[in-house]
C-alpha cells in the first residue's frame, strides 16, 4: 500500500526471494559449517603430522573458497536486493529494527573473508599454530553471522513482546527485545546443526569425486569419511533438538497451520524421513568408509540439501499471511492499517494506487480530491478490479496460472459466494489475511475475478 | 511533488551517525570498484597487446581482481545499508521501478567474478597460454562490470529524482505496478555522473600503481619503474581531466539552478571546490612523486591524495543528496530515538573487528618477510 508493487507475471515478485534464499541457505550454511570443520581438521592434521590429509583439507579450502566466497556472498547480497524489491515494507521495518544487526553481521563479513583469504592463500607459509588461530577466527565469526541473521528470521516468524512493547513497530524500534524473540534459540541450535550438516555432505561429496586412489588406499578416505561423519551426526542431533524446540515455542497461529495443513506434514514428514536416511547412512559408511562410491556421496548431499529445504519451506508456510507475524501481512499492508483501509478503500489510501487512479480515470476524483468508486464506469469495473487484485492478492497469487494461480482458485461458487469469501478471506482460510478494502472494492475484485475466467476475457 | 509525502519513521540513531557511515562506506568501495571499472578492461587490453611492462602491470591487478572484487562488494553493501535506513521511501520505489535491471546486477555479478577467477586461474598456468574462450571470459567479465555500474547509476539517479518516477512508472506498467523495466536513461544527470566516476577510477588506479609497485613489487624493476611512471601520470592525468568536463557538464548543464545555485553558496562551497580540485591535487602529487628517488613517502602521499579525492566526491555527492530530496524526504524532520546499547554493540565490535583485522595482516606481513 505504502509501496510501489512490482508486477511479475505467473511467479509473483516474493518467489523470487524464495528462489534465491533457497539457493544462498545451501551455500552460507556450508559457509558457516565447513569454517568450523576446516578449523577442526586442519588443527587435527597438524597435531598428527598428517601432511596426506592436509593436502586434502588444502583442496577442499580451495572449492570452500570458490563457492563460498563469491556464489554465497553474492546471493546473499541478492536476497537483500529481492526483498527491497518484493517486500519493501517489510525491508524498511527490519532495517529501523536491525541496522545495527546488520551493521555487526557486516563487520563479522570482513572478518570472514580476511580470515578465508589468509587461510588459503597463505596456506604452508604461516605457522601451523597461527594458521589455525586465523581458521577458527574464521570459524568464529561465520558462526557469530548466522547467530545475527538467525534473530532476524526468527523475529519475523514470532517478534514475542515486541508487538505490544513497541505497539506494532510505531514506537522507538527496541533492538534488543526483537533480537531475543522467543524463536531466537531453538533456531540458531537448529541452524548450527544444519550448518555442520550440510558442510559434512560437502565435504563427502567433494572427497568422494577428488580423491585419487592412492590416497584412498593409503587410509585418506576412511579418515575423512569417519570423522565427517561425526560431524554430520552432531549436526543432525543439534538441528533435531532445535527443531523440537523451536516447535514448541511457535506463535499460534503458526502451530494451527503446522497441525492443520496436510502439505506441510507431508513435507516435514519427508524431511524427518530424509534425515533419518541420513543417520542410517552416515552409520553405514562410519562402519564402513570404502562403501561410499562418488554417487552415494550425492545422494547424501540431495538428502542433506532436501532436509534443509523442508526446514525452510515450513518456517517460511506456517508465517504466512505475515511477513512478520502481527506486524506486516504478505500484501505489504501493516495490521493496524487494515481497519482504515475497511473504510476508506485500498485505492483511496495506497500511495501509489490513488495517484494512479486519478490519472487513469480522472473522472473519479470528487471536489476533495478523493476517490470516488461509486462513479466507475461499467466500462472501467474490470481494469480497476485488476488494480486491486494487483495491490491486495498478487504477493501470492499469479494471476491465472502459475504460482497459486487465481484461474483455478476463483472459479467456482456464484458470484455472493466469491464475494463472501473476499469480504471474509481470514475467517474462511486462516493463512490469509483480513480484506484490507472497502465494500465496493470487494465487488469489483469479484467481478473482475469472474470475468477473468471466462474465456478470452483478458484486461492487459 | 505528485505523491503525498511519506511519515517519517524514527531512525535508531542520529542522522549524522548514519551519514557518517554512509560515505565512509561508499569511500572504501568506491576505491576498490574503481579498479575493477576501469582497471579490468584496462589490464585485460596490456596483459593481452601491451608491452612487457604493460603486460606486467596487466598482470599484477588482475591477479589481485578477486580480492579486490570480494572487499569492493563487501564494502559496497555499507552505503546501501544505510541509504535504505535514511531513505526507504525514495530508494526501493526508485529500485523497484527498474527492479529487472536492479536485480540483474547480481544476475552479472556471480558469472563477472567467476570469469575473473577464471583468468586468474588461466593466468597462473604457466607455459599454457590463455586460449581464446578464456580471454573472452575476462572480457565478459569486465563488460558485466561497467554494465552493472551503469545500473547502478540508474538507481541512484531515480533515488534522487522522485519528480521523475511518474513517467517512468506509467511508461511501464500493469494495473499501477510496475513492470520493473524502467530506468534513468533520459534523466540528464545519468551519464555525467557516470562518466564522472570513469574520471575519478583512472585517479585511483595511478595511484594503485603507485602503492603496488612500491609496497608490493619493491621498485625492483628499472624498466618497468620507467614504464610506470608515465603510466601513471597519463591516467591521473586523463582522469582528472574526464572528471572536470564530465563533473561541469553535470553541474551546469543538468542540474538544476536551485541545486546548482546551492552548490555554490554557504555551506557546500567549500566540499564543491574540494571536490573539484582534488582530482588534481592527485594528478599534481602523481607527478611529483614520480620524479622522486625516495619511494614510499611519496606514493603514501598519493594514495591520501586519492583518498581524499573520494572522500571530497562522496561527502558533496551526499550533500547534494539530501537537497534533491529535500523537498520529499527531509532529513531534518525525520524523529530519532537514539538506541544506544546495539550502536555500542557495532562500534565495539567494529574497533574489534579492526584490530583482529589488523592482526591478521601483520601474521600475514611475518610470514612474507619470513
Amino acid at each position: 500500500m505504502d509501496f510501489l508493487w512490482w508486477y511479475v507475471p505467473y511467479l509473483t515478485s516474493p518467489m523470487l526471494i524464495a528462489i534465491i534464499a533457497t539457493v544462498h541457505v545451501f551455500v552460507s550454511h556450508y559457509a558457516v559449517g565447513g569454517g568450523i570443520f576446516l578449523a577442526w581438521e586442519v588443527q587435527h592434521a597438524y597435531r598428527t603430522g598428517n601432511e596426506e590429509y592436509l593436502r586434502y583439507l588444502r583442496r577442499h579450502a580451495k572449492f570452500f573458497i570458490l563457492l563460498t566466497v563469491v556464489f554465497g556472498a553474492i546471493t546473499g547480497v541478492g536476497i537483500w536486493w529481492t526483498i527491497g524489491l518484493a517486500s519493501p515494507l517489510a525491508t524498511e521495518t527490519l532495517i529501523r529494527v536491525f541496522v545495527f544487526g546488520w551493521a555487526t553481521e557486516w563487520v563479522f563479513f570482513v572478518v570472514e573473508l580476511v580470515a578465508a583469504f589468509l587461510f588459503f592463500y597463505l596456506w604452508g607459509k604461516l605457522p601451523p599454530k597461527t594458521h589455525v588461530a586465523i581458521g577458527w577466527i574464521y570459524a568464529v565469526a561465520a558462526w557469530i553471522s548466522l547467530v545475527l541473521i538467525t534473530g532476524i528470521t526468527a523475529f519475523m516468524l514470532h517478534p514475542g513482546n515486541w508487538v505490544a512493547a513497541t505497539d506494532a513497530g510505531s514506537g522507538p524500534p527496541n533492538f534488543w527485545l526483537a533480537f531475543f524473540n522467543p524463536q531466537f534459540l531453538p533456531q540458531t541450535v537448529a541452524r548450527t546443526g544444519a550448518a555442520l550438516l550440510l558442510a559434512a555432505t560437502y565435504v563427502l561429496l567433494h572427497g568422494a569425486w577428488t580423491l585419487s586412489e592412492k590416497e584412498a588406499k593409503n587410509g585418506l578416505q576412511k579418515l575423512l569419511v569417519r570423522r565427517t561423519a561425526r560431524f554430520a551426526l552432531l549436526g543432525i542431533v543439534l538441528a533435531l533438538v532445535g527443531i523440537v524446540w523451536a516447535g514448541g515455542t511457535l506463535p499460534e497461529l503458526a502451530r494451527q497451520t503446522l497441525l492443520r495443513a496436510a502439505a506441510l506434514n507431508v513435507i516435514l514428514g519427508a524431511g524427518a524421513g530424509a534425515a533419518g536416511l541420513l543417520v542410517l547412512l552416515l552409520a553405514i559408511v562410519t562402519w564402513k568408509p570404502q562403501w561410499l562410491s562418488p554417487m552415494g556421496a550425492v545422494a547424501l548431499f540431495a538428502m542433506a540439501l532436501g532436509t534443509l529445504t523442508a526446514g525452510e519451506f515450513v518456517r517460511e508456510a506456517i508465517r504466512k499471511p505475515f511477513v512478520v507475524t502481527n506486524v506486516i501481512l504478505s500484501n505489504q499492508i501493516t495490521v493496524s492499517q487494515v481497519p482504515a483501509l475497511r473504510e476508506n478503500g485500498l485505492l483511496e489510501s495506497g500511495t501509489w494506487t490513488k495517484p494512479y487512479l486519478l490519472e487513469k480515470y480522472p473522472y473519479l476524483k470528487t471536489a476533495e480530491g478523493k476517490i470516488d468508486l461509486s462513479r466507475v464506469a461499467e466500462k472501467d469495473r474490470d481494469a480497476i478490479g485488476r488494480v486491486v487484485f494487483m495491490h491486495h492478492c498478487n504477493d501470492c497469487h499469479a494471476e491465472t496460472f502459475g504460482y497459486s494461480g487465481l484461474g483455478p482458485l476463483s472459479k467456482t461458487g456464484s458470484r455472493e459466494e466469491l464475494l463472501q469469501f473476499i469480504k471474509n478471506l481470514n475467517s474462511m482460510i486462516y493463512y490469509m489475511p483480513p480484506w484490507c478494502g472497502n465494500d465496493a472494492e470487494a465487488a469489483m475484485l469479484t467481478d473482475y475475478l469472474q470475468n477473468r475466467n471466462r474465456e478470452g476475457n483478458h484486461v492487459d | 511533488m505528485w505523491i503525498e509525502n511519506p511519515a517519517l519513521s524514527p531512525l535508531p540513531a542520529p542522522v549524522w551517525f548514519v551519514l557518517f557511515f554512509k560515505v565512509l562506506g561508499f569511500v572504501l568501495h568506491m576505491v576498490l570498484m574503481n579498479l575493477w571499472m576501469v582497471g579490468l578492461p584496462l589490464a585485460l587490453l596490456l596483459h593481452w597487446k601491451g608491452c612487457p611492462q604493460g603486460k606486467l602491470w596487466g598482470t599484477r591487478l588482475i591477479r589481485q581482481m578477486p580480492v579486490i572484487i570480494t572487499f569492493g562488494v563487501n564494502f559496497g553493501i555499507v552505503p546501501l545499508l544505510f541509504i535504505q535506513l535514511l531513505y526507504p521511501r525514495a530508494f526501493y520505489p526508485a529500485t523497484i521501478l527498474m527492479a529487472w535491471h536492479w536485480i540483474g546486477i547480481i544476475a552479472l555479478l556471480i558469472p563477472a567474478y567467476y570469469g575473473t577467477y577464471l583468468y586468474v586461474y588461466a593466468m597462473a598456468k604457466e607455459g599454457t597460454g590463455i586460449a581464446s574462450w578464456q580471454r573472452a571470459c575476462g572480457w565478459i567479465s569486465a563488460i558485466f562490470f561497467l554494465i552493472i555500474g551503469f545500473f547502478f547509476v540508474n538507481g541512484m539517479v531515480l533515488t534522487a529524482s522522485p519528480e521523475s518516477w511518474k513517467e517512468v512508472w506509467l511508461a511501464r506498467e500493469s494495473s499501477g505496478a510496475t513492470l520493473g523495466l524502467g530506468s534513468a536513461i533520459r534523466h540528464a544527470t545519468l551519464f555525467p555522473r557516470w562518466v564522472l566516476m570513469f574520471g575519478l577510477a583512472l585517479g585511483t588506479l595511478s595511484a594503485w600503481t603507485l602503492w603496488d609497485r612500491t609496497f608490493f613489487l619493491g621498485n625492483q624493476m628499472p624498466d618497468y619503474q620507467k614504464w610506470s611512471n608515465g603510466w601513471t601520470r597519463m591516467t591521473a592525468f586523463f582522469g582528472a581531466i574526464l572528471f572536470t568536463l564530465a563533473g561541469s557538464h553535470y553541474i551546469f548543464v543538468t542540474l538544476s539552478p536551485e541545486l546548482r545555485h546551492a552548490m555554490f553558496a554557504m555551506p557546500l562551497l567549500p566540499w564543491t571546490l574540494f571536490a573539484a580540485v582534488m582530482p588534481w591535487a592527485t594528478a599534481i602529487t602523481v607527478t611529483w612523486a614520480t620524479s622522486r628517488r625516495s619511494r614510499a613517502f611519496p606514493a603514501a602521499v598519493v594514495v591520501l591524495a586519492q583518498l581524499a579525492a573520494l572522500s571530497a566526491n562522496a561527502i558533496s555527492r551526499q550533500r547534494l543528496q539530501i537537497l534533491e530530496l529535500n523537498g520529499f524526504l527531509p532529513l531534518s524532520e525525520i524523529p530519532v530515538h537514539t538506541e544506544l546499547g546495539p550502536m555500542l554493540l557495532f562500534l565495539g565490535t567494529f574497533v574489534v573487528g579492526v584490530a583482529v583485522i589488523l592482526w591478521m595482516l601483520y601474521q600475514a606481513i611475518l610470514s612474507r618477510e619470513s
